[in-house]
Formats: C-alpha cells, sequence, structure tokens
C-alpha cells in the first residue's frame, strides 16, 4: 500500500486539523505520516495530501483528545506543537495512536517506553523548559508612553506560555513581549485580558523612546549585577551553564 | 566608623547589595500566590531564577542589606563593628522604589532584606518591619519577600514582620554554640535558636487557622531557613550534616544553606585557607543536603564517627552506594521506589517515571535514558529483566575506578587548588575506599 502523506500548517489548529483527517482516514499508523509544511524530499510510492486548516475540524479533534487522553496527554500535545522540531506533527500523531489504542488513555504520557510518546515527551519538555526560563530572563523596558516593552528570539513558540503568567503578576501595566524570531507580539492593556497580535512589526523609533528614569533604573540593575558576585568564587562557565549565552542578548545587564 | 551623608541610591546600593552578598539564600520558592488584579505581583512555587552573577550564582531577589552599619563584631563579617568600611543605610522608601521599578522591569522576583544591627536589634527590625508594611499596603505589592529575624529582637516585632513576609530566616552562623562564642561573641546560641524556634510555632500556628478560616493571614507561607559557614571553624562534614538533620527534623526548616567561608578579615581566630573557599566541600554538603530531604538518607546513614568528612573524589550517593554494594544490582522492572532512589545517576523524577512507565512496559537500558536516568553511572547498579547492562563486575575497586573515568559532573572549576579528577584517574591503586582529607576541614 502506498505511504499517505498529510501536510499541514505550522499551528495548533493546522496539527490538530491534519490529526482529525489521519484518524478517520482508517490507514495503519505504518503508512500513515503528518508533516509540516513542504516536504523537502518527495518519495515514491506516496500520496500526499495537502490539509486546509478548519477550526471546526480542529476543535473537535482537541475536544476528543482532551476527553481521551487528559489533561496530561492534551497539554503534551500543545506544547510539542510549539516545537521548533520538524517531526513534532508526526510524533504527535504517533503519541495520539498509542493513547487511542490503550485502555486508558490519560496514561499516555507515562508510556514513556513508546517510541512516538518519548518523542513528544522530550518535545515538550523541551518547550516547557524554554518557557520557564524566559519568565525569569524576560526583560521589560518602560517607553516613553508608559508600555514596557520586551523583545525576545525564543527557539520555540513560546509566547502564549507567558503571557498569562505576566498579565497575573503586572495586571495593572501595559506591557508587550515581542517575539523578533516570529514577528508576534503578546499584548497587555492594564485591566483587561492579554492577546497575539501577528502580521506587525515593532515601530522601531517608537520603540526607543525611553521613559525619563528608565536609564537610571537599568544602570542600577548593572550596578547590583555585578556588586553582587563574590570575586573569590568567580566561576564564568558556571555562570554559561545556568544561562547560556543564546538568552544574552535580550537582556538588560548584558547590554 | 565614618558615616557618609547625601550618598546617592546608586552609591547605597552598590554598598549594600556589595555587603549583603556572603548571604547564599536566593530562592524565591516554596508559595504560589494570585496577584487576583490589585498592585504587582504574584509567586509560583517552584520559584524563578531572573539571572546568574559572574561566580554563578542565581539572581533571583534584590539581595540587599537595609544598612550595614552594626554594633556587632563577628569575627568573619566584613560588616563587624571594627572594620572600617564605607558604611550607608537605605530609607524603607528607598527600598520601596528600587523594589518596585526592578520588579515591573522583571529583573527580580521580589526582596531579599537583611541587616546589620543598627543600634539595637529592636531598633533595626523595627526599620525592616516598617519596609515591608509600606511596600505591601502602600505600594500592594504582592511579591516574594524573605526577610532575616535580627537575633535578640523582640518576639511582637518578629511576629509582626512575619505576617508580612513570605520566607524568613535566622542565621546559625557557625555549626555548634563552641564555635559561635569564639568567632560571633555578641552572639548566643539561644538568641539564635528561640526566635527560630517561635516562627515554627507561628508557621504551625498559622496552617492550622488558616484550615479552619481560609482567609486568616499567612504567617511566613514559605517556611523557614537558615545557614551556616563552612570551614571557618574546626567541625566535621559528620557534625554538619547532623546539625541541619535535627534542625530539619526538630525545627521543620525548610532549606539549610551553607556558605564556604570566604576570608574577608585578617583574624588570629580565623583559619588561613590558601586554597580559596572550601567550595568542593560545599558543594559535599549541598548533595548530602537533598540526600536528606528528597532521598530518604539518614546523617548516619552517610557518615560517621571514624569517617567524619565527605569523599572527595565521590558525591556522598555514590559513596553510599560503593559501601553498600551487598543491595545491588537493583531490578529497574521491580525495585520499589526507595530503592531506585538510592541507585547512582537515577534522581527522584526519574524514579518517579520509571516507577510509572514500567506499568505500561517492560523497560529496557534504552528508555532510561529518555527518562533522565545517568546510565553512564547507573549501568554498574542495576538490571533490566534480570540483565546487566555490559559485562561488570559488582566489586568496589573496580566500579570505583569505571566511575572515575565518568566525570562527574560538577559545577566549573570547583576541585580547585589544581587538582582536577582526570589527573587522579591515572592512578590505578588509589584507596578508593579512604577518605581523602585536604580540602577545607583538613587545613584547619
Amino acid at each position: 500500500m502506498n505511504q499517505k502523506i498529510f501536510i499541514c500548517e505550522d499551528s495548533l489548529d493546522g496539527i490538530m486539523t491534519a490529526l482529525h483527517e489521519a484518524l478517520y482516514s482508517g490507514i495503519d499508523r505504518e503508512y500513515l505520516k503528518i508533516c509540516i509544511g513542504d516536504e523537502g524530499n518527495f518519495t515514491l510510492f506516496s500520496e500526499y495530501i495537502y490539509v486546509e486548516t478548519d477550526p471546526e475540524k480542529a476543535e473537535k479533534t482537541a475536544h476528543m483528545l482532551r476527553l481521551r487522553l487528559g489533561a496530561e496527554g492534551y497539554y503534551g500535545i500543545c506544547h510539542a506543537a510549539m516545537s521548533f522540531e520538524e517531526d513534532k506533527a508526526d510524533a504527535i500523531l504517533g503519541m495520539v495512536m498509542t493513547g487511542l489504542s490503550m485502555k486508558d488513555g490519560r496514561m499516555v504520557m507515562d508510556h514513556i517506553s513508546d517510541k512516538a510518546v518519548g518523542r513528544v515527551f522530550e518535545l515538550s519538555r523541551t518547550v516547557s523548559n524554554e518557557a520557564h526560563h524566559h519568565l525569569g530572563f524576560i526583560r521589560f523596558r518602560e517607553l516613553k508612553n508608559g508600555v514596557l516593552l520586551s523583545e525576545i528570539t525564543p527557539k520555540n513558540d513560546i509566547l502564549t506560555l507567558v503571557a498569562p503568567h505576566f498579565e497575573d503578576r503586572l495586571g495593572c501595566e501595559d506591557w508587550m513581549i515581542y517575539d523578533r524570531n516570529r514577528s508576534l507580539f503578546a499584548v497587555h492593556r492594564r485591566g483587561s485580558r492579554w492577546g497575539i497580535v501577528s502580521g506587525e512589526t515593532l515601530d522601531m523609533d517608537r520603540a526607543a523612546e525611553l521613559s525619563e528614569r528608565e536609564e537610571e533604573f537599568q544602570d542600577l540593575w548593572k550596578r547590583f549585577c555585578s556588586s553582587v558576585s563574590i570575586r573569590e568564587r568567580e566561576n564564568t562557565e558556571l555562570q554559561q551553564q545556568n544561562l547560556p549565552l543564546r538568552f544574552r542578548k535580550n537582556m538588560t545587564e548584558f547590554e | 566608623m565614618k558615616i557618609q551623608q547625601d550618598m546617592t541610591i546608586s552609591e547605597k546600593l552598590e554598598i549594600l547589595s556589595d555587603a549583603a552578598k556572603y548571604d547564599v539564600a536566593c530562592t524565591s520558592s516554596g508559595v504560589d500566590r494570585k496577584n487576583g488584579g490589585k498592585g504587582m505581583g504574584n509567586c509560583t512555587a517552584p520559584g524563578i531564577c531572573h539571572s546568574f552573577s559572574a561566580d554563578g550564582r542565581c539572581i533571583s531577589l534584590l539581595k540587599i542589606l537595609f544598612t550595614n552599619e552594626c554594633i556587632f563584631d563577628c569575627k568573619y563579617c566584613i560588616n563587624r563593628s571594627s572594620n572600617d568600611v564605607k558604611r550607608a543605610s537605605f530609607t524603607p522608601d528607598e527600598i520601596c522604589s528600587l523594589t518596585m521599578e526592578f520588579y515591573k522591569r522583571n529583573y527580580i522576583e521580589g526582596l531579599f532584606l537583611s541587616s546589620g544591627v543598627l543600634y539595637t536589634p529592636n531598633y533595626t527590625m523595627e526599620l525592616i518591619y516598617q519596609t515591608l508594611l509600606k511596600l505591601r499596603t502602600e505600594h500592594h505589592f504582592m511579591g516574594y519577600i524573605h526577610v532575616k529575624a535580627i537575633p535578640g529582637a523582640d518576639s511582637g516585632l518578629i511576629e509582626k514582620t512575619g505576617f508580612l513576609a513570605d520566607r524568613m530566616s535566622i542565621n546559625l552562623e557557625l555549626p555548634t554554640a563552641e564555635s559561635l562564642r569564639i568567632l560571633a561573641p555578641h552572639k548566643n546560641r539561644n538568641a539564635i535558636l528561640n526566635p527560630m524556634r517561635q516562627i515554627q510555632q507561628g508557621i504551625t500556628a498559622s496552617r492550622n487557622e488558616i484550615a479552619v478560616f481560609r482567609n486568616a493571614p499567612k504567617f511566613v507561607p514559605a517556611g523557614q531557613s537558615t545557614q551556616m559557614i563552612i570551614g571557618a571553624t574546626p567541625e566535621s562534614d559528620y557534625q554538619i550534616v547532623s546539625v541541619a538533620e535535627s534542625l530539619y527534623d526538630k525545627f521543620s526548616l525548610k532549606r539549610v544553606f551553607y556558605s564556604a567561608f570566604v576570608q574577608v578579615n585578617e583574624d588570629a581566630a580565623l583559619p588561613a585557607l590558601p586554597g580559596g573557599p572550601p567550595l568542593l566541600r560545599e558543594h559535599r554538603l549541598y548533595q548530602a543536603d537533598w540526600l536528606l530531604r528528597f532521598y530518604g538518607f539518614k546523617a548516619s546513614e552517610l557518615l560517621s564517627e571514624e569517617r567524619p568528612n565527605f569523599n572527595v573524589l565521590f558525591d556522598p550517593k555514590c559513596d553510599w552506594a560503593l559501601r553498600h554494594l551487598e543491595i545491588f544490582p537493583v531490578e529497574i522492572n521491580r525495585a520499589d521506589y526507595y530503592t531506585l532512589l538510592r541507585v547512582p545517576g537515577i534522581g527522584n523524577k526519574s524514579a518517579l517515571r520509571i516507577v510509572k512507565a514500567r506499568r505500561m512496559a517492560v523497560l529496557k537500558f534504552e528508555d532510561l535514558q529518555r527518562m533522565g536516568v545517568v546510565l553512564k553511572r547507573a549501568l554498574y547498579f542495576i538490571t533490566c529483566s534480570g540483565k546487566m547492562m555490559y559485562q561488570t563486575k559488582i566489586e568496589e575497586d573496580y566500579i570505583a575506578r569505571n566511575l572515575l573515568n565518568v566525570k562527574e559532573r560538577l559545577p566549573a572549576d570547583i576541585a580547585g587548588g589544581g587538582m582536577t579528577f582526570r589527573q587522579l584517574s591515572l592512578f590505578d591503586d588509589v584507596n578508593f575506599g579512604g577518605t581523602i582529607n585536604g580540602i577545607g576541614g583538613g587545613q584547619i
């Protein structure tokens, strides 16, 4: 039998729609595959199906997965779907099929010895780790109009994971987190809910207009970071192990 | 002593963060608090690291002293009254402004406020209380606050402060009362242990109250911690670990921190440490501390009067395993959780994953790797379905030699004194059973 390859958009909805198509095609796992975007190498004897994202089908699949795989399994899928790795959609497909074939699908994330589940576990762990790092490493600067602005360059698409944290923490502030790699904004206005804005770019001139005391506090922070270190224990290797260089380009104290 | 007037906030920050840096604790963990729409800030139970300083330590809180003026003359302390250092004091408003502005920019997770003793313990504690009160009620700050209780302050003041803070700590300073008498003549053990007991009882009372009245005020919800200086006095590792154990058992402390002695003062009562601070020793104590708290070990299992210090070459768990080869190898698919925890290379997360995953399928060695087991250490101690990973011998010298080739993931450069692990592994006949005592403890 020919292999069927579903090609979908790189978004949670896209992957959910493709899952819907794949699961309902009734084909065995070994002949099924889901790819994100265009497959680089076309293989012989494969049938390529382009899946158009359909929010309704996506929602239906998501609902079913929440019920059958439980919260843990569902979050595993969501986090894995935010990964930058290319094999994520296919790993999710495998994990879902394993879960649905189990007596109690809610235990699926415990089945780490299954290859696909193990992969989803790994992807989701990497994504949540990066999100957790950003909770600490994100730096805001205060602009002239009072907005707190942060620019980040994460490997994975973690904006929706960090935004709720800042919504709760800085509920009385206007803030904006800009993912430079994906040109996405998480935007929050005082007293209302956060949202994602895409298709806009950062106005560099306005982003450079700082509030009156901004530079003073940046300077105070830099002084603090250097004076709090103990010279007799200096250990930049350990520092780098804990705070890899890729984060530092967006951090005030390393400017 | 010269008191400078009219210092800028920047100068003060530099002096008072420099003076606070020897305090180890910078954790922001232990309490989960949503903001709920008023003021600024929240707390997450695991805590968040915001940066790392050049010594590799985490920066989570704005760690400052209220003042570095001090009437005490503790010999190990940079701020002792007999030292001629620049002195400065914040005002409560300055601390509030720094905390709020730093927090808003996501520089920090909260405030760590300690202090030298200005005039009297009560006077200082009152200032700290006023600062916290301002921060919580005027600025509606909901982030994390760790505050030091000043030894000798009234219990009423400590109690008031405890209702505003998340974590309180009183430094034990030195492991034994005798050492404290020699190096910190103005402090005595009881002035430290009494408020520690008071806070412990306050926490219990507050928990009981919350069980009945959900909205009762919370007293030190993230628990209490303390800190000891390591290597300034002649205590053995065994004594130190035993002290820590009884602090956990009898005072229900959340954490005990160990601080490798850094020589900042010249004093006849202090040891000379030509090799720098005893960092490896501190590291071993932290490892043992984890074993006490999360792995069900007892201090008496790790060390004894006859073997009072930790092995330089192996971490305490490996060391323990090498002395208890009779229980190994353990079968991954059958051993209970607590037995798995005793295997070098298996941590509490991976042990939990193993216990869950083996309900689904029989586990093989390649599965273990994915679960976070460090196989190159664990492989000498485990079987999967009755088989060892390679043909290895259950023999102390053999395993010890092989484990030495696997470089321990020590924080870089910790070994100090130019001694590296590779050099040691060249010797074939090192007596691995005995302890090698050369770091920190041996020099005193």
